[in-house]
């Protein structure tokens, strides 16, 4: 027997957060469970869908993976509502301390674009690696911006070459403060997203980067805006 | 954690910690550090309810701050390894070396290969005896440490049954000590080991006869206890619950709200350890329940909810109590389930009252496949009840139910076996009778058999464990009986039981092969893939212990166990009264309808049903 529930009108919230520091380890699934357990310790009145198992409504906008941060993610909630009714200042306050480090809510309103409309996103990559100057700075640039530009890419129905050099829009590779740093634009819509680990794991093959003692190595990936076409994603 | 390495292994958010609800300390401001190390992985360790008691109660204390340590995945620990990485706490991502306690939980048998790990990535030596003024008090606890013989050498201490209010007397003290210049690790061991509830294995001789049996116990000093007696909470309306807990962000193994309704059970089931060790039965009330729940979904934000105990509907206000948590979970979409729900409490009104938001999955463990052995076992459930329970579950549409039994049950014989066989068959049938069964679906029960362990302090500690020979014979026969494509037959490795007879039943000389197959890298002996008992075969022989000495000889009623040096209440004479009655074939009473003087009662406190 159905639990008889009456239709609640519910209104769609886009929050704009930022996801820094350790929590570059935790995937957006398990992003999707802290969100769920955030609002209801906040008291944000999130809708619950219909049927036998009710669930909050939860969406973000482009994957992001495991082992990189973000200045800029989105997530689209489900909120009880009518858009007139929803109080967004309320919302604000109310997730205006997350309690958890790394996660901070950047933004509450509500959404007058599609997620679908994405289509790039800006990176910065830092590598700290032996042998980083001026020159293996140039040399990554070199690589990266060759077309084609293969790679093998590992997908469910097993390992395969490709040209990513489309999916790369623009990059530009600078060494400062003693690292490589790599400054990229970066294909974002559903059909071809590329992930920018792969930008990574070509300068690890050509141009011999991170090749060396993992203690003193390291690298970060840094999302710092998402676009719809040349303009700033909303 | 190197940020390096944390992208090199799988699923780094093991640990990287940070979770919501982590307690932070300033590290000046204490004077007492305790790692918690749950020796297995970080989703197991997350989902354990002692651990996080222990945790928030320790917390709570000005002056302590207790952090949590897990076992690093294999690929973690050659990467900490390779690069001398020692291991760490999640909150502050101290060594465990520089604590002042490193506590171990010990929750089965197969773990303990994997505190020795532990200790060793840490560099804290294994032996109890070769750690220095300056290493901290290794604690082990949990059900394990009902026999913690076995691990005798490893330990500073055990800690002997709940350790709520037994652990902030064991910081207290060594405070204390401290604080006045008196301490030094034997002077601390020998005043902790006056403390009820903690056993100091170095402090106590074993004595062996000539057939390798134990002769005895003897304490090295007159002030010490000559049995240690475990430690109960008095009254759990009073105790420390931890209704504001860390919340992982990976995915864990349970990860919910767990409510604990009593502690104890009323049945005396004569396999069952925990169901002994337990006792007495004492319960929360409902008022503090309801409490506690709020509270945690407050803290917590989860939404889904269990009640946990050894048999929830033993509960004796079960009813009011599920009635009053009815309208507070479905006004907030909480789905809330009642694990371990005995056959013969399952009813359409309960069915209804946790299926509001969901429905899980059927289970139950008639344990025994004939009423002959489910007498001898004191499994008072009959195949009536069994039968009612399905058809209450057909009723709604269910069909598909998993059943719980046990092989090698001291009396089994091979009819007991073809019976399992039998009454999954009858299960079918019950279905197809039900008018209200479901048209869409083909009916499934799923067979699980896992192998009979003897167990310290059951009416069966006596008893000799099947060979693994043997086990096997029966495995077959079961599935040469299952005929039936709807009826799934799922068993255990008998070989696994095989070595947890070994270690559940050990003495102090087990030490030895233990040390031995850490020394090989032994870990994760509860994981399948890391589970070889060749190997471990190799390292008995090794040592010169005979294994099968500790699992499938009979111990003697009369022969001095290992684990007689634990009072857990409950007397041996009842112990052996139980296990009569079970060659006879005579059900006990449970303790609400009859006591049956088991001796609990001894340990005092507010009990539900004890005299
Ligand atoms: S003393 Fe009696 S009532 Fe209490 S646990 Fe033992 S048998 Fe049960």
């Amino acid at each position: 027997m159905l639990p008889v529930r009456e239709k609640v009108i519910h209104t769609t919230v886009r929050i704009r957060f930022s996801k820094v520091g350790d929590l570059q380890y935790i995937s957006h699934l398990d992003l999707h469970r802290t969100f769920c357990r955030l609002f209801v310790r906040a008291g944000v009145p999130v809708w619950y869908s219909e049927g036998y198992s009710p669930h909050p409504h939860l969406v973000f906008a482009t994957p992001l993976s495991v082992g990189a941060e973000s200045l800029c993610e989105y997530l689209d909630v489900s909120i009880v509502g009518t858009p007139e009714e929803i109080d967004i200042p309320d919302i604000r306050a109310r997730l205006a301390d997350t309690g958890i480090a790394g996660l901070t809510v950047e933004d509450v309103y509500l959404p007058s674009t599609k997620f679908s409309s994405i289509t790039d996103s800006d990176y910065r990559i830092e590598i700290v690696t032996s042998g980083a100057d001026a020159r293996l700075a140039r040399a990554c640039e070199d690589v990266l911006c060759e077309a084609p530009l293969c790679t093998v890419k590992r997908t469910k129905s097993g390992e395969r070459e490709v040209d990513i050099s489309a999916q790369i829009r623009k990059v530009s590779v600078d060494f400062a403060d003693g690292r490589i740093k790599i400054a990229a634009r970066l294909c974002a819509d559903s059909s071809s997203f590329l992930n920018p680990e792969y930008l990574v794991k070509i300068l690890r093959e050509r141009c011999g980067v991170l090749c060396g003692d993992p203690m003193c190595e390291s690298y970060s990936i840094l999302r710092t805006a998402v676009y719809a076409g040349d303009k700033e994603f909303q | 954690m190197n940020s390096t390495i944390l992208k090199s292994v799988s699923k780094p958010g093991r640990y990287s910690g940070g979770e919501y609800g982590q307690i932070i300390k300033d590290k000046s401001a204490v004077d007492c550090r305790v790692a918690f190390c749950f020796p297995d992985t970080y989703e197991i360790g997350m989902s354990n309810l002692g651990m996080r008691i222990l945790y928030g109660v320790l917390n709570t204390e000005e002056g302590i701050w207790c952090e949590r340590a897990f076992a690093p995945w294999t690929d973690m620990t050659e990467q900490m390894k390779r690069h001398h990485l020692p291991l760490c706490a999640m909150e502050s991502g101290d060594p465990l070396s520089a604590f002042d306690f490193v506590a171990f939980t010990l929750q089965y048998e197969l773990c303990y290969t994997t505190v020795l790990q532990m200790l060793n990535l840490s560099g804290i030596p294994l032996s109890a005896a070769a750690r220095g003024e300056d290493m901290p008090i290794v604690v082990g606890g949990g059900h394990c440490a009902f026999n913690p013989e076995p691990m005798a050498d490893f330990f500073d201490i055990f800690s002997i049954g709940e350790g709520e209010e037994a652990w902030p007397e064991l910081c207290r003290l060594y405070r204390g000590m401290k604080a006045d210049g008196r301490y030094s690790r034997a002077a601390f061991l020998h005043e902790a080991a006056k403390i009820e509830g903690f056993y100091v294995p170095s402090l106590y001789t074993v004595s062996y006869k000539a057939d390798g049996t134990i002769e005895g116990f003897a304490p090295k000093y007159d002030d010490i206890p000559k049995r240690i007696r475990k430690r109960i909470v008095k009254d759990l309306d009073k105790v420390y619950y931890p209704t504001k807990t860390y919340l992982p962000f990976i995915e864990t193994v349970q990860d919910k709200m767990v409510l604990e309704v009593y502690r104890g059970c009323i049945r005396g089931c004569r396999f069952c350890q925990a169901g002994m060790v337990c006792r007495p039965v004492r319960e929360k009330s409902v008022d503090r329940l309801f409490d506690d729940a709020k509270c945690m979904y407050a803290n917590s934000g989860y939404d889904e909810m269990t009640l946990s105990s050894l048999s929830i509907s033993d509960y004796s206000k079960i009813d009011e109590l599920t009635d009053r948590f009815v309208e507070f979970t479905t006004q907030n979409h909480i789905s809330l389930s009642l694990p371990s729900l005995r056959l013969d409490s399952f009813t359409r009104e309960l069915m209804d009252k946790v299926s509001t938001v969901r429905t899980g999955s059927l289970t139950f463990a008639p344990e025994a496949g004939t009423q002959r052995l489910r007498d001898a076992i004191n499994k008072n459930v009959c195949e009536a009840d069994l039968l009612r329970a399905v058809n209450v579950a057909f009723d709604v549409g269910k069909s598909a139910v998993k059943l719980y039994f046990m092989n090698g049950l001291p009396t089994e014989t091979d009819e007991d076996i073809a019976g399992i066989a039998d009454l999954a068959a009858r299960v079918i049938d019950a279905f197809y009778k039900n008018q209200n069964h479901n048209r869409q679906r083909r009916p499934s029960v799923t067979v699980s058999v896992s192998c009979f362990v003897p167990k310290p302090f059951t009416p069966f500690q006596w008893e000799k464990q099947d060979t693994a020979q043997e086990l096997m014979r029966k495995q077959e026969l079961l599935k040469s009986k299952i005929t039936d494509r709807k009826i799934i037959y799922n068993y255990h490795d008998a070989d696994v039981s095989f070595l947890e007879a070994v270690f559940a039943r050990g003495d102090r000389r087990l030490c030895a092969a233990i040390a031995k197959a850490a020394e090989r890298g032994f870990m994760f002996d509860a994981w399948s893939e890391y589970f070889h008992l060749d190997k471990w075969m190799e390292v008995f022989a090794e040592v010169g212990i005979d294994p099968y000495y500790y699992a499938t000889r009979g111990f003697g009623l009369d022969e001095v166990l290992p684990w007689d040096i634990i009072d857990i209440g409950v007397t041996k004479e009842f112990l052996a009264r139980e296990r009569e009655k079970a060659y006879a074939g005579i059900p006990t009473d449970n303790c609400r309808e009859k006591c049956s003087g088991c001796g609990a009662n001894s340990l005092g406190g507010e009990r539900r049903c004890c005299p």
